[in-house]
């Protein structure tokens, strides 16, 4: 095995009729930072679902450094070093913006079954920190369901962060945002993989912040990968042009 | 004690007709949770109130026009029309105020109607046990006796059963209740007003039940207490058969309303033990039930 | 078909506001203390019965208001517990002649691991689901549990109960022994504080808000469940432990499904989004309980109404009145029409 941090092989899953993910194989290197993309209903969701461990895979089977994690149950594989944001932010609504991410990091530190402790000193620092690179520090107190739809998406970014992932799954992390917000967010993105080395693995539909922030993309289609490369090489190529940039503006 | 046939046969018709009644009662709570989302703890409370009043009208005609086992006809369908309008009353004053409320409240709410209504049936027929006598010959039947009344209330039971199934799968307001069952959002959707719809199921589910009470009176005796114990088990069937499933409820209550009866040769006390056996195992077999669908939750 | 709605609103909410229940808390310890002080043993023995559903209630607001499910068999548990410490009671009695204080405390103790016991293989099965299965699940081995206890008459003479159960002489006092409950609940209840504001307690809460979630945070969410059920169970059985030596009898009806409702009802009334809710629904149902039947053979219509009226125009329980109530008062106060934060 090679030192790549995430390998996958033969990935494949049904729904129904519906091909959802199609004999994928892909495989991202520690440090990468990297986006795959296609029209909706492509797949993409589907394989951050079986990474993540949310669905099991029908055939085909992922590594994560060098471990086969095919299979293992949601909370192992976050244990294992692999987190997630959901596509539609998903948060603790009725929590605090504080206590979600104190909590998390609780969950991380190990501290699930502490009885007797204070859930309110543990951690406290370190979620302000996170909070505050999360762009959320005037809103620790509100309780997570009264936040706009943007800072769900970066509260989620906190939560998926507190559990001090080595690789990064973001679905669609912009989504709802404004402009402003959304760049501000893909800064933030951008600097968590080149100032701490954490790899990213993100989708999205606009193009621009695709291009402008993976180093690499893979196309999906019908479940199936139909092209994985640099930005300029998935652009260039007519395939990916025929089946995505016909449909949509770039 | 010998098991032979005959002894079984008698078993078995005795278990059938536990089956009817628990099938009529349950499948108006199973169509009623099934819609709505709603379960209502009151359902057996209300079944009760039903058989007093069917007691009541019966003396009544029999009083001013004559014995006749007969008037048990009119009684239990003037007490089913009431219950059915007292069932709307409810869902519309009360029960609609809880669609979006947690379980807990649901029971709370409902478990207080128990309270209400059985004091109130305390306070008008007071605590003894009533039942009304038919002058029926027991009939012979492989060698032994058996209360004819036996083959009306199986009778009762079936026909309601495939009166239901047939409103069910083959009449405009059944189709729609059905696709309520699978999808609230949808039917409100198509345009129909699911207030009126909820109100209506709500009635139906309840005066299935009243009917029940008035079908069973001859041969159950209703008093105060014994709604409890038969919500429990209703809610056994329910389970058992999937929520929202006529098919299941029916086969439920068969399986349960048997199983009973020939437990009670068996073992007397412990009978109710096994009808909760059965539910434990099919909640960790299949939670959603022998012929329900599975949810993802 | 879809799942009941979610609505965690009013009823789940977490038990924010700490500091309410630790004013009722502080305001209720004192007036507990001095019961005694109201004239003849009445007003002591209700205390009692209070205290002891109080806990119970309590426990099963662990699973329901922190964690979000319903254990609505939870008085399995809780019977568990009353019969664990009958049979030892009744043992010991039979073969000393009356039962020393050691064997009284230990007839108590038993009683937690084996209501934890218990919890522990039904819960096994009970967290692999959520939801209205959860809630059925638990009503149907409550109920099975009870029959079982109703109908093996050799081992809890079934249907008699287990009558005559004689604590030591210093606890046969009925303040005596409303003392030593109020301490054994308080320190329960201490205990109980603490896990609330643990870790552990907010990973219930986050199990309740978004079980999905919460897993991808890389919690073992049937694990979590268990435990929390154990522990659940654990308490229950304490509260059953007090039932026996109270009431001198125990019997088959503190399993069945009623005695799970009041749970539930004591939860509801009081406030299920507060800790201190349970105690306060207690308070209320048992008091009116032991007064209304007093003077009117109609408790149940008495109550259902007062239910009725809970649940139509105080959602959240008695206490999310006062703390309504409360906060009104404070933003006049304030004067100030923000959105008030609220406390982590
Ligand atoms: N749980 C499920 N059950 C049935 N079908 C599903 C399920 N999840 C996804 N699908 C189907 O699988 C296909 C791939 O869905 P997926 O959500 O992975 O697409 P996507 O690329 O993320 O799309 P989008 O850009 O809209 O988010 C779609 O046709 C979808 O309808
Ligand atoms: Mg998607």
């Amino acid at each position: 095995m090679s030192g790549d941090l995430l390998r996958i092989e033969g990935l494949t899953k049904m729904f129904g009729g519906i091909q959802a993910a199609h004999n994928i194989d892909y495989t991202l290197s520690k440090g990468e930072i990297a986006a795959i993309i296609g029209p909706n209903g492509a797949g993409k969701s589907t394989v951050f679902g079986l990474i993540t461990g949310a669905q099991k895979p029908d055939t085909g089977r992922i590594w994560f450094e060098g471990r086969d994690i095919t299979g293992l149950p949601a909370h192992e594989i976050v244990n294992a070093g692999i987190s997630r944001a959901f596509q539609v932010a998903n948060i603790f609504p009725k929590l605090t913006v504080l206590e979600n991410v104190r909590s998390s990091l609780q969950v991380r530190r190990g501290h699930v079954f502490s009885l007797f402790g204070d859930a309110r000193r543990l951690c406290a620092e370190e979620a302000g920190e996170l909070i505050d690179r999360c762009d959320l520090s005037d809103k620790r107190l509100l309780e997570a369901a009264d936040l706009s739809q943007g800072d769900k998406k970066r509260l989620e970014l906190a939560i998926a962060l507190s559990s001090a992932p080595k690789l990064l799954l973001l679905d669609e992390p912009v989504a709802g945002m404004s402009r402003d917000e959304a760049s501000q967010t893909m800064d933030l993105v951008t600097r968590l993989n080149e100032e701490m080395g954490l790899t990213i693995l993100f989708t999205e539909h606009n193009m621009s912040i695709v291009f402008g922030h993976a180093k690499r993309v893979l196309l999906l289609h019908r479940g199936e990968a139909i092209i994985d490369g640099s930005p300029q090489e998935v652009r260039d190529s007519p395939v990916a042009q025929e089946i995505y940039f016909g449909e949509q503006v770039l | 004690m010998v098991y032979d046939l005959t002894s079984l046969l008698i078993q078995l018709l005795s278990g059938l007709s536990r089956a009817m009644m628990l099938f009529l009662l349950a499948s108006g709570l199973s169509l009623i949770f099934g819609v709505m989302n709603i379960l209502n703890f009151a359902h057996a409370t209300l079944w009760m109130l039903a058989g007093y009043l069917t007691y009541t009208l019966f003396q009544f005609f029999t009083a001013t026009m004559g014995e006749s086992g007969w008037w048990l006809l009119p009684s239990t369908f003037l007490a089913t029309a009431a219950l059915f309008a007292l069932g709307c009353l409810i869902e519309f004053v009360l029960i609609r105020r809880m669609y979006d409320r947690e379980l807990p409240e649901q029971l709370l709410l409902t478990f207080a109607l128990i309270l209400i209504i059985g004091d109130v049936i305390k306070m008008i027929w007071g605590v003894d046990n009533l039942r009304i006598y038919m002058p029926i010959e027991p009939m012979e039947f492989f060698d032994s006796f058996v209360n004819p009344y036996s083959f009306v209330v199986i009778g009762v039971g079936v026909a309601v059963a495939a009166g239901l199934w047939w409103f069910l799968h083959h009449t405009r307001y059944g189709k729609t209740i059905r696709a309520a069952v699978h999808s609230r959002e949808m039917v409100s959707a198509l345009g129909i007003r699911i207030g009126a719809m909820y109100t209506a199921v709500f009635g139906l589910g309840v005066a299935v039940a009243a009917m029940s009470a008035g079908v069973f009176l001859p041969i159950v005796p209703i008093g105060l207490g014994i709604d409890m114990d038969l919500i429990v088990q209703c809610f056994a069937v329910v389970v058992i058969g999937g929520f929202g499933s006529i098919l299941g409820t029916f086969v439920a209550s068969i399986i349960v309303g048997v199983v009973y009866s020939f437990s009670v040769l068996i073992w007397p006390d412990g009978a109710l033990a096994i009808i909760f056996v059965i539910l434990v195992a099919v909640l960790i077999w299949r939670p959603w039930g022998l012929f329900g669908t599975e949810l993802r939750s | 078909m879809a799942m009941p709605a979610p609505a965690k609103e009013t009823t789940a909410k977490p038990p924010g506001q700490p500091d309410l229940s630790l004013c009722v808390g502080l305001f209720l310890a004192p007036a507990f203390f001095l019961v005694p002080l109201l004239p003849g043993e009445y007003p002591v023995y209700v205390a009692t019965e209070i205290l002891i559903l109080g806990l119970f209630a309590m426990s099963f607001n662990l699973i329901y208001g922190y964690m979000g499910q319903i254990s609505f068999g939870h008085a399995a548990y809780f019977g568990l517990g009353a019969y664990a410490t009958a049979l030892l009671m009744q043992y010991l009695q039979q073969e000393t002649g009356a039962v020393g204080y050691f064997g009284f405390f230990l007839s108590m103790l038993i009683a937690v691991p084996v209501s934890a016991l218990g919890a522990l293989i039904i819960g096994f099965f009970i967290v692999r689901l959520t939801g209205i299965y959860f809630a059925m699940l638990s009503l149907a081995f409550g109920e099975l549990l009870f029959y079982i206890v109703f109908s093996w008459y050799s081992f809890t003479k079934g249907d008699d109960g287990i009558q005559g159960l004689l604590p030591p002489a210093f606890f046969r006092d009925v303040y005596n022994f409303y003392y030593f409950t109020l301490i054994v609940v308080a320190c329960a209840l201490l205990v109980m504080w603490r896990i609330s504001r643990s870790p552990f307690g907010y990973t219930l809460r986050m199990l309740r808000e978004n079980a999905q979630r919460a897993a991808f945070v890389g919690i073992n969410v049937r694990l979590t469940m268990l435990v929390n059920f154990v522990l659940a169970g654990a308490f229950a059985g304490l509260a059953g432990s007090l039932w026996g030596p109270f009431q001198r009898s125990v019997s088959p009806a503190l399993l069945g499904w009623h005695e799970s409702g009041l749970a539930i009802f004591m939860s509801l009334i009081g406030g299920a989004g507060y800790f201190i809710g349970p105690v306060v629904g207690s308070i209320v149902y048992t008091g009116l309980y032991a007064y209304v039947t007093r003077f009117t053979d109609y408790w149940p219509l008495t109550i259902g109404v007062i239910i009725l009226a809970v649940v139509l125009f105080a959602p959240g329980g008695l206490l999310s009145l006062l703390d309504n109530a409360l906060r009104r008062l404070r933003e006049k106060r304030d004067g100030d029409g923000e959105r008030r934060e609220r406390k982590p």
